[in-house]
């Protein structure tokens, strides 16, 4: 079973797939975490209080985001697909 | 009578020479640089929960730190940032720390032993074990933790930060949350592990 997609359909498809690829370039990028994060613990070194640790302000991309943005990619992309094939049935007809 | 009299006289000048030879350093919850440390390494997620309100009273002979030392470090468990504000609400909830209602780690210092000094000297770090008692969510057990101790005479250096003659602690040891009555929900399993990482590490004053 094949499923015919007219030129319109084939661009959606690459535009999902590159935006897709896109979010987990950019979740690699970000050093692979599972999580998103907004704050990241970093290790200050003091002389007198040796090494502690501190909370900073930072944002990491997480899996978790590159999945959620993925589905609704692909949900938003079925959607459009949907009418771009009743746009070629009808001007099958 | 006499001899009764005699005998409160030396178990008096004993105590008095004891509490003498004990050198008292604190330090409160306001200095937000002394911390307490909880790390849990479980196989879907690395947590690590960092609490800046502790506070600290310990007594120390600094001829010899096996000398009955005593003590106690206290933390805010409701003041604990896990990096994700939604996760800190749970671990403050009912159903993890139950911060309302235990809203301290409290652990009191009954003892130092295999001290690699018994004698406490400017700028030089001290490693031992400090036994004692850790109380959290309500429950006690004994623990044993690696304790690192430093000693700094005060100086020029030190008063810019701060007064008195100081008392670096840093300590390390492993508690089972099972062991303190907390159970880790099924939701989030794989993401806790039962075995915490906890270490403490503050600096303490003599300064009145």
């Amino acid at each position: 079973m094949s499923i015919k997609l007219n030129k319109n359909q084939k661009k959606t498809v690459y535009v999902a797939i590159s935006l897709i690829t896109l979010t987990l370039v950019i979740w690699i990028l970000y050093g692979a975490e599972i999580f998103t994060k907004t704050e990241v613990l970093v290790e200050i070194e003091d002389e007198l209080f040796g090494t502690t640790k501190e909370w900073r302000k930072e944002f990491v991309w997480g899996l978790d985001l590159s999945l959620i943005i993925s589905a609704i990619t692909v949900a938003v992309s079925l959607v459009v697909m949907y009418f771009q094939k009743n746009k070629r049935d009808k001007n099958e007809s | 009578m006499n001899l009764n009299f005699q005998n409160i006289f030396i178990v008096f000048i004993i105590l008095t020479a004891v509490s003498f030879a004990q050198t008292k350093f604190s330090c409160g919850p306001d200095d937000e640089r002394n911390q307490a440390v909880f790390e849990s390494n479980a196989p879907l997620e690395d947590i690590v929960g960092v609490s800046n309100k502790l506070s600290a009273d310990v007594s120390i002979d600094l001829s010899d730190i096996s000398n009955n030392p005593n003590g106690y470090v206290k933390v805010e468990l409701a003041e604990l940032k896990t990096g994700i504000d939604l996760r800190d609400r749970h671990l403050r909830s009912a159903n993890w720390l139950d911060t309302d209602n235990y809203p301290f780690a409290e652990f009191v210092l009954t003892g130092i032993s295999q001290a690699s000094s018994k004698v406490l000297e400017d700028g030089t770090e001290v490693t031992a074990s400090a036994s004692g008692n850790l109380s959290i969510h309500g429950v006690t057990k004994k623990i044993t933790a690696q304790i690192k101790l430093t000693f700094f005479k005060e100086s020029d250096k030190t008063k810019s930060r701060i007064a008195g003659n100081l008392l670096r602690v840093s300590a390390d040891f492993n508690i089972k949350l099972s062991d303190y009555n907390i159970s880790i929900p099924s939701m989030v399993a794989g993401k806790v592990d039962e075995n915490i990482k906890v270490s403490a590490n503050f600096v303490a004053s003599d300064f009145k």
